[in-house]
């Protein structure tokens, strides 16, 4: 095979690549424009009238709140506990350590399904069934091993050496890991509580199965709406999530840069 | 003055440091040399306060320091990796050893500028860790290190990580801040021209004991046994044998060899010993010239570093070793080839013996 063609092969793959990242968003931010009473593409005009409609839809709105709601308390258990698994995994040579860190992955390597049966009948004990907090509660615990990647990344790229330094330079433990430690795996610390709540305002499978119809988060609200009809106020919906999402990366990027995902970390 | 007696350090059944002690006067700098995992770096770190010793006292400035934790000691530090804090610039990298021992806060900038300046940075102090060259890099841990004027200062190799030109131009740098505000130094290196360059006083280490102290120029010419001898410098070592113990001389044989040294020499035991010789004290003769003591070879190998040739000279005489020398002035003379022959010469009293 010459060169040339291998060329024009991968460059075919990457726009292709390209292209089905991005299409389905963009057909669907596309078709939320249609002034029509039927989600199509392309759209048969340009309007703002779906949009508007959603304001008039307070089970829409309330939806949304809760699926905040889910993304916040996911984010602040997530915060502490990640961090402080990862400072622990990465910097101490603990007994079972290995063992421990196989254990803090386990959520992510089981079905989802399999995992929020597991949820539904614990929470169901507990009398947690129906609510919106415990949701995000489940939401980090599926998610929680994003947290500490992201964390683990930052404390693996640190000196060892630092909190010994910031304590010969006359700072107590304590001192030396809010003074040096913690500011110093902030970057790793916002990814993670980023990744976090994006996921868990996005979760759904999970959510389905801990909620009822009175406490549904947005995404499994717009579920059940597709099991009906197919209207355009779903394509704007998608749209408010391509939104939060566009939200979330700008924040990244002016907190911590994201040149941290595509630089490739000196040892 | 920092005193360490019988200071040692175990890590289960290993030994890590064995019984060391040593005395350092006040503004003194002493460089402790050793291989990786001779026990350097644990004593280093035991005088920090970051590990406690299994034995022994450290005392600083006539200060026991066993019950101070590192944060309490006033011993600045220089580590391997330098240890910057990266979310901090220049300047608060240097301010923050004031912040934490409570400097009054208006002398602050005065003090970390005048910090600055003194490692070469002014105008720098803005800039982040990463936005700094390696040799800057240094420089604000070394002014990090020193602000809070620490009644000690050890150095945990941070040279080593440097490329050669950067190195030697540091290590000069080192030395002209720490005489220039007299700071008690102790430096830890594998490197022996670092140790013969920047010290007063030279350790020498292995397997956690203690080999050799003394000055620079002590250690390298009058090498307590063959592992200083071997560590610092190049050294050829010959097996040898003594042959007649008189009151003033003992005369020795190596290979077919009998060589007579002068009773100024370090007496070696009966019996077989192990005779060591320096490198550059083996000179390649011209045809017509003569030396004390005599040899003639075979070029083995010959390898150019610019500004000398290392040779490895097969001497039949002396047995199937071959003996490593210098040519200090290749371009002077031609270069000799692989399987030339040649006569070398040194002085009887160049030969250091250990009894093995």
């Amino acid at each position: 095979m010459s060169r040339g063609w291998l060329l024009w092969l991968l460059v075919g793959l990457v726009v292709l690549d390209l292209a089905f990242l991005a299409l389905p968003t963009l057909v669907v931010l596309i078709a939320s424009f249609t002034p029509g009473t039927i989600i199509a593409f392309p759209p048969e005009g340009l309007s703002l009238r779906w949009y508007a409609a959603l304001l008039d839809r307070p089970d829409f709105l309330r939806a949304l709140w809760r699926s905040l709601l889910v993304g916040l308390v996911c984010t602040a258990l997530a915060v502490p506990i990640g961090t402080l698994a990862a400072l622990a995994l990465a910097r101490f040579r603990l007994r079972g350590g290995t063992a421990l860190q196989v254990y803090l992955l386990l959520p992510f390597t089981i079905p989802l399904v399999v995992s929020g049966i597991g949820l539904m009948l614990v929470f169901g004990q507990l009398g947690w069934l129906g609510r919106v907090w415990p949701v995000g509660v489940a939401a980090c615990v599926i998610n929680l091993p994003f947290m500490i990647w992201a964390v683990a990344a930052a404390v693996n790229h640190l000196d060892p050496d630092l909190e010994n330094a910031a304590q010969s330079l006359g700072a107590p433990p304590t001192h030396a890991f809010v003074t040096v430690t913690l500011p110093a795996v902030m970057p790793g610390i916002v990814t993670g509580a980023l990744v976090m709540f994006i996921l868990a305002v996005n979760e759904f499978l999970v959510s389905l199965m801990l909620v009822d119809a009175r406490t549904v988060t947005l995404p499994v609200l717009v579920y059940n709406a597709i099991r009906s009809i197919i209207t355009p106020d779903l394509a704007a919906v998608s749209a408010v999530y391509v939104g939060l999402a566009l939200v979330a990366i700008l924040l990244l990027d002016r907190l911590v840069g994201l040149d941290i995902f595509l630089r490739s970390r000196k040892s | 003055m920092v005193r360490l007696i019988e200071v040692s350090r175990r890590f289960g059944a290993t030994v890590a440091v064995d019984r060391i002690s040593l005395e350092l006067a006040r503004g003194a700098f002493l460089t402790i040399l050793g291989p990786s995992g001779c026990g350097k770096t644990t004593l280093l770190r035991m005088i920090a306060g970051f590990i406690a010793p299994s034995a022994g006292e450290i005392v600083v400035h006539g200060r026991p320091v066993a019950d101070l934790p590192p944060w309490k000691r006033s011993i600045g530090m220089v580590f391997q990796r330098l240890a910057l804090f990266p979310h901090l610039t220049a300047f608060g990298n240097v301010a923050y050893p004031l912040q934490m021992r409570g400097f009054p806060r208006d002398g602050i900038a005065d003090r970390v500028a005048r910090y600055l300046r003194l490692v070469r940075l002014e105008g720098l102090g803005g800039r982040r860790p990463h936005e700094l060259s390696g040799g800057q890099q240094q420089r604000v841990a070394i002014a990090r290190a020193l602000v809070f004027e620490p009644d000690l200062l050890l150095l945990d190799e941070p040279l080593a990580a440097l490329d050669k030109k950067l190195r030697e131009d540091m290590q000069l740098e080192f030395r002209r801040i720490q005489q220039e505000l007299g700071v008690t130094t102790i430096n830890v290196t594998h490197d022996q021209r670092e140790a013969l360059v920047m010290s007063d006083r030279v350790l020498v280490m292995d397997q956690g004991r203690l080999q050799q102290a003394g000055t620079p120029e002590e250690t390298y010419a009058r090498p307590a046994n063959r592992f200083v001898a071997g560590f610092i410098g190049l050294t050829n070592f010959l097996p040898a044998e003594v042959v007649d113990r008189g009151p003033g001389a003992t005369r020795l044989r190596i290979g077919a060899l009998e060589i007579t040294l002068p009773g100024a020499t370090a007496r070696p035991a009966a019996g077989p010993i192990e005779v060591a010789l320096r490198a550059e004290r083996i000179r390649l003769l011209a045809p017509d010239e003569a030396a004390e003591i005599t040899v003639a070879g075979t070029i083995a190998a010959a390898v150019f570093e610019g500004d000398r040739v290392v040779y490895e000279v097969g001497v039949p005489a002396l047995g199937p070793q071959t003996l490593k020398l210098y040519d200090l002035d290749p371009l002077g003379h031609g270069r000799r080839r692989p399987g030339e022959p040649v006569r070398l010469g040194w002085l009887a009293r160049d030969l250091l013996t250990f009894t093995p």
